[in-house]
């Protein structure tokens, strides 16, 4: 590591406030995924979550100054992309079925 | 590296018959019969679980296959290569199930067969992590494959529905995996098991980070092992998925969460002091969640009248039951014979499950085929007039379950119960009577199934054709009979099991791997032999 | 430790290979006649069928009789590993000591007769290829338990003969009610099974990893000194599996019900050999039983008071199966009761002669229903000796052996209890005096409804209709089981001739399993022991005067009792007493009949039915509604508000899992 990235790290903000964003991060998807009704908001609440967990470890790897975060990332950003595709497609099919994309309109099974 | 290719072979086999199948179906003609595809699958299974078996004799007892090439992404022990042996037997079964019945339900697509292969694939992958990020890509295929199967009857509202709700409570559990991986990477600074297991034993992580990580990832886990209390999804999305697709992925996802989570706690977390009994530990976690599992699972059973409904709750359970299995490790003493332990309790169990759901989801597929979108109790009744065969393999399915005697089930409890209560010193009788009073409770509705399918008369008002498909009863019929034999002259698969549990020990215990990692050795590394645990 | 064992029971053990082919045979007949049996002709299901317990039966002897030769030991066979990891090391293995030649000869040989009883009395089923298929599977789990060399291979058929129970209670299965009762027997018997499940885990975590019984003995021994307590609730627990399985109190509910399935069925599993299987492994586990003074006097208890509430509620039965299914459950109660004063031989041998007569008795009331077109209700019937001579005849010998008259099996069997609970004595305590009490009068109680049963039927006016009357006919096929039957309800007391002849063939045969030793007492009165780690447990006293005084008493009380019912009963059809309520043993009952109103008013109200039978309250009321459909409502119940949760919103699942996720960062951080 070069003298300037040594230097720029001991300056840098504390890891306590990236974690402490993150997890703001991760409660505003949590709240967003128990309680909003369009099923299209509670995928974009699900982004929001993977996008916390990409900051603590984009944090953590800085702190522990190893790669090992960052690849991570990057593969959950290739799975999010992944799981939104096949999330969007079951939102159409639902669309198709109930004429209405609301997580509360889908109570067909229970008990 | 072709030797490194050739340890991974079961891998490679199954992922080119996926893309295979893939391949083959675009050329296939719109409307026309698929399930022929099926046998080409089935065939990749096979073909890797001779693969697998000819590995296993490959490996000497309780050393791993440790190959460079992946950078120690890979762990190849028995114990994998077991799990592997289960889950594909439980999707070469499964698959079988399909042929005739996807036609049926008018969603003969040849992607279903792909997309097996898949996530058979991530289960086997999953069972094979050595590092968390390796093991959240596995999961993702499996989980990611699975959410479309759940919803590949799109013309149906139910599966659609089920799809659906699946994916946002697995999308939901993914970002707690996540989390959990993150406060551990945080919290030892890697992402491989084995080191993180190294910096947790050696007292070289911040311990609140891990704990927070350790929590978080069994939650995730418990999500995916239809745990209670994180088991909400899991008779909605039973009950409406295909019954195919359903029968699959109860024994599928099963075996494969309960792979990762023991080797992910065994290896990260082995350190005394997260597993030894005290408050902070996952020994404690553990057996609340079991008996949370065990007692809700039975009792929300007894009301079912579906058959698939009443599986998917017994399948919480049977949860319950497997995850007294992980105890066995915390439970034994240190030294030598923490280093036995674990034992084939949980390998032999998830065998006799996967073979007893198969053959019982096979019947609802068969049952529920045609007119009813799902196996209510007058999809089954009279079922013994109708078709013995197939009323015969039901019943042994639910006594395997139930754990009659001369069943495999009854002999995966004896064992599994047997080593909880000879590992822990006693310590454990409390658990293990009260998992024998709810196996003795969980009689009411297995039986009630038997029952109705042998002492109802069928409705008359209306008949439901059954479906008539030889590979469906091949399959129901191998799984029975496997049932019976397994029950019979369990020995040698519980040796095999014990084999596997042995292997696991020593490959997450940081003692016995730490030098292996530094040696860097490709191929097939082998320095501890088995401290006779197979045979006494 | 083990390996001690395992070379100690290499010396014991002579090797047969024969023992594992009377198990497999009778499941090979299940096998071909549940298989093919659909496609078969009659004649080949019945050799098939009837073949293989009769060819099981031959076996059986050949290997007794081998038995009988060896010096000592027992004879075993060991089929495979069935099981071996950790410190478990189980097979599936055969033995045949005294013991179990006992149950063999008895289960293989009464088995066969009703075997063959069964060609004629279901000649007319559509379903008799799955009835004999059942029946194989049924002898084949019933040998299992019997032949068991180690507790799970006991377990295996124990939970053998419960299924095949349910399956063949339930055999008319179009009949609802006759499914249900099915499924009752089984849920009662699970509740009895859990118990044994619990006890077998519990003595395996103190045996070492053995449930062989040969070693356990040693367990037995260690844990008598070293933990009195857990051996008392295993022997507790074991007890309680028996109870389920031999239908003792509070688990006997489901005898009676059980009779709704054919009578070759009564006779087989509900009379001569299933129900028998409690006291079978109480015997069998004796050295545990032996060391634990607190079980043996529940089990005496247990077993006494059974004996005597059935033989009271038998009293006012008129369907002819209920009269015998309530006999059955007193006779158990016997059984079980001389288990808890140490009679083990007495219990063995009480258990023979019940098979014996009890079987003929079933057969006969099987020919009698058979002849009168299904009809069950004893005040419809009376005069049959006229019409049915062979059943009369052997009916007639079964009911003067149950009632202990002189000469006759039941008489030898009931007097060595009597006589046991009389001078018995269990770890210096006094002998079990109201164990005798409680027996005598049940003693009497059976000499009076068994007369009362047969002079109702056989005696008397015919009270049916002309036409049934007309059509009465006996079968050859059915008489011949009857005609052997007869004879050895007659004969088969002579096997234990009272102690003081020195002829008593079954003490003798059992002392290897036993192990008694003789003593004298100071008096010079012969004095025998069971010992359990060098200490006299049991100690017998062969007083010849006291054993003939009890004998005298015995056959005096029987002797009233069937004098009382010909004076009742044996009278032209309008002189029969109308409703009993006028007789003063009525009024007996009666009044214990208010504190079960008192009960009812309290407790069971809404389950009360027909107001005038004991057993009505105490069966259907009590025990039914509070032991058996009270805790499946109750888990329901609990099941259903677990189920509120699960209301199908995906949002309220999250929020399932989030707060589960909360709970546990709150309890671990």
């Amino acid at each position: 590591m070069t003298p300037l990235l040594a230097s720029m790290s001991q300056t840098a903000i504390p890891l306590s406030w990236y974690l402490a964003v993150a997890l703001i991060l991760f409660a505003i998807g949590t709240i967003g995924v128990l309680t909003r009704r369009n099923a299209l908001v509670v995928l974009m609440s699900v982004e929001i979550l993977l996008n916390a967990v990409n900051l603590t470890f984009l944090a953590f790897a800085r702190h522990h100054d190893n790669m090992d975060g960052h690849v991570v990332t990057f593969f959950v950003i290739a799975v999010a992309a992944a799981e939104a595709a096949v999330g969007l497609a079951l939102v159409l099919g639902i669309f198709r079925h109930n004429r209405s994309v609301n997580v509360d309109s889908m109570t067909a099974l229970r008990n | 590296m072709v030797d490194d290719l050739l340890l991974i072979s079961p891998l490679l086999i199954v992922t080119v018959m996926g893309l295979v199948s893939l391949l083959v179906g675009v050329f296939a003609p719109a409307g026309s019969f698929k399930g022929w595809l099926a046998f080409l699958t089935s065939f990749g299974f096979l073909a890797a679980l001779g693969a697998c078996y000819m590995l296993w004799h490959e490996t000497s007892a309780g050393a791993a296959f440790s190959s460079q090439s992946f950078h120690y992404s890979l762990t190849l022990d028995h114990f994998g290569l077991a799990l592997c042996g289960v889950i594909l037997l439980g999707a070469l079964l499964a698959t079988l199930t399909a042929v005739h019945y996807l036609p049926a339900q008018k969603s003969d697509h040849a992607e279903y067969y792909a997309l097996i292969a898949f996530s058979a694939l991530g289960m086997m992958i999953m069972v094979m992590a050595a590092d968390l990020l390796t093991l959240f890509v596995a999961l993702e295929v499996m989980s990611i494959s699975i959410y479309i199967l759940a919803g590949f009857k799109r013309d149906s509202s139910f599966s659609t529905e089920s799809a659906m709700k699946y994916f946002i409570l697995g999308s939901f559990a993914s970002a707690i995996l996540l989390l959990g991986i993150s406060f551990t990477y945080g919290a030892t600074g890697t992402i491989s098991m084995r080191e993180i297991g190294l910096a947790v034993a050696g007292g070289d992580a911040h311990s609140e980070l891990a704990l927070f990580g350790m929590v978080m990832l069994i939650v995730a886990f418990g999500f995916k092992i239809a745990a209670a209390p994180f088991h909400m999804w899991t008779p909605d999305v039973y009950e409406g998925a295909p019954a195919s697709v359903t029968g699959f992925m109860a024994v599928g996802v099963k075996a494969a969460g309960f792979g990762a989570l023991a080797r992910l706690l065994l290896t990260c977390f082995g350190a005394p002091e997260y597993r030894d009994g005290s408050a902070v530990s996952w020994e404690t976690l553990i057996v609340i969640l079991a008996v949370i599992s065990m007692c809700a699972g039975n009792l929300m059973a007894l009301a079912q009248k579906n058959l698939k409904r009443m599986l998917a709750y017994s399948a919480i359970a049977h949860t319950g039951y497997l995850l007294m299995a992980l105890l066995v490790v915390p439970a034994s003493s240190d030294g030598e014979q923490a280093l036995n332990a674990l034992g084939g309790g949980l390998v032999f169990y998830l065998l006799a499950y996967t073979l007893a759901n198969v053959a019982a989801f096979g019947v609802a597929a068969a049952v529920g085929a045609r007119g009813v979108e799902d196996a209510g109790e007058e999809a089954y009744a009279g079922l013994a007039g109708r078709d013995p065969m197939l009323a015969f393999a039901l019943t042994i399915a639910m006594l395997s379950l139930l754990g009659i005697p001369l069943t495999a089930g009854f002999m995966g409890k004896l064992t599994l119960f047997g080593e909880l209560l000879s590992s822990g010193g006693g310590e454990y009788l409390w658990l293990v009577v009260v998992a024998v009073v709810n196996s003795v409770v969980s009689a009411y509705y297995y039986l009630r199934v038997v029952m109705v399918a042998y002492m109802q008369d069928e409705s008359a008002e209306k008949p439901i054709a059954l479906l008539k498909s030889a590979p469906l009863r091949v399959a129901v019929g191998v799984a029975a009979i496997l049932t019976l034999v397994f029950g019979i002259m369990p020995n040698k698969a519980i040796n095999a099991s014990t084999r596997a549990g042995y292997s696991l020990v020593h490959t997450s215990n940081p003692a016995t791997y730490g030098a292996r990692v530094s040696a860097a050795k490709p191929a097939i590394t082998s320095t501890v032999e088995p401290k006779d645990v197979a045979h006494r | 430790m083990q390996t001690g064992n395992a070379v100690e029971s290499a010396d014991f053990f002579t090797h047969a290979e024969l023992l594992p082919w009377i198990v497999l045979l009778p499941l090979l007949g299940a096998a071909i006649n549940g298989l093919f049996g659909k496609r078969m002709s009659k004649g080949a299901v019945t050799f098939f069928g009837v073949g293989s317990v009769v060819a099981a039966f031959v076996l059986s002897c050949i290997e007794v009789s081998r038995l009988a030769e060896l010096e000592s030991g027992a004879l075993a066979s060991t089929l495979w590993t069935w099981f071996s990891s950790f410190e478990l090391h189980i097979d599936i293995a055969f033995s045949l000591d005294q013991l179990s030649a006992v149950l063999l000869l008895v289960v293989t040989g009464v088995g066969s007769l009703i075997h063959i009883f069964s060609i004629g009395y279901m000649r007319s089923d559509e379903g008799y290829w799955k009835y004999f298929s059942y029946l194989n599977l049924f002898m084949f789990s019933m040998l299992l338990l019997i032949l068991g060399k180690n507790l799970l291979v006991l377990f295996v058929g124990w939970e053998g003969v419960g299924l095949c129970s349910y399956l063949l209670i339930g055999f008319w299965f179009k009949d609802m009610p006759k499914a249900e009762a099915g499924q009752k027997a089984f849920v009662t018997n699970r509740v009895g099974d859990l118990a044994f499940l619990i006890g077998a885990f519990i003595l395996l975590f103190y045996s070492q990893g053995t449930l062989d019984f040969h070693e356990l003995k040693q367990t037995a021994a260690s844990m008598h000194t070293d933990q009195p307590v857990e051996l008392t609730i295993v022997c507790l627990l074991f007890l309680v599996g028996a109870c389920g399985k031999s239908a003792q109190i509070p688990l006997y509910v489901w005898l009676p019900d059980a009779m709704a399935g054919p009578t070759p069925v009564s006779a087989l599993i509900h009379a001569a050999t299933m129900v028998t299987a409690g006291v079978y492994l109480m015997v069998r586990t004796n050295f545990m039983f032996s060391a634990s003074e607190t079980a043996m006097t529940v089990v005496a208890i247990v077993g006494a008071a059974t004996a005597l509430m059935a033989a009271t509620i038998a009293l006012v039965q008129n369907d002819i199966k209920k009269v015998l299914a309530y006999s059955t459950v007193s006779q158990i109660g016997f059984m079980v009761a001389a288990v808890g004063v140490g009679g083990y031989v007495a219990a063995v041998f009480h258990l023979m002669t019940h098979a014996f007569f009890k079987a003929c008795l079933f057969l006969g009331a099987g020919s009698v229903i058979h002849a009168l077109h299904h009809e069950q209700d004893i005040r419809k019937m009376g005069a049959l000796k006229k019409k049915l001579k062979v059943t009369r005849w052997s009916f007639l010998i079964s009911c003067l052996a149950i009632a202990g008259i002189p000469l006759f099996s039941g008489f030898f069997s009931k007097d060595e209890i009597l006589f046991t609970a009389f001078t018995t004595s269990h770890w210096g305590a006094d002998p079990k005096m109201y164990v005798f009490g409680m027996l005598l009068l049940a003693a009497f109680c059976t000499a009076f409804y068994m007369f009362r049963l047969y002079f109702l039927t056989f005696e008397g006016e015919y009270r049916g209709d002309k036409h049934t009357w007309d059509h009465a006919h006996e079968e050859t096929v059915m008489n011949i089981p009857l005609m052997v039957l007869g004879f050895l309800a007659a004969a088969g007391g002579l096997l234990g001739l009272p102690h003081f002849t020195h002829a008593h063939f079954l003490h003798g045969w059992l002392q290897p399993v036993l192990g008694f030793v003789k003593g004298k007492a100071p008096d010079g009165t012969p004095l025998e022991f069971i010992q359990v780690g060098g200490e006299n447990a049991f100690t017998y006293v062969h007083d010849t005067n006291t054993e003939l005084m009890l004998m005298g008493l015995s056959v005096l009380v029987a002797a009233i009792g069937i004098l009382l019912a010909w004076r009742l009963y044996k009278r032209p059809a309008s002189e029969l007493p109308k409703a009993p309520v006028d007789a003063w043993w009525h009024r007996l009952l009666s009044n214990k009949y208010y504190v079960d109103e008192f009960y009812d008013a309290t407790i069971v109200r809404p389950l009360r039915g027909t107001a005038n039978l004991l057993h009505k309250v105490v069966d259907v009321g009590l025990i039914d509604g509070l032991l058996v459909k009270g805790p499946a409502k109750t888990l329901g119940k609990i099941g259903d508000g677990l189920r509120m949760f699960q209301n199908g919103d995906v949002q309220a699942y999250a929020t399932v899992v989030v707060v589960g996720m909360a709970a546990a960062l709150f309890f671990i951080v």
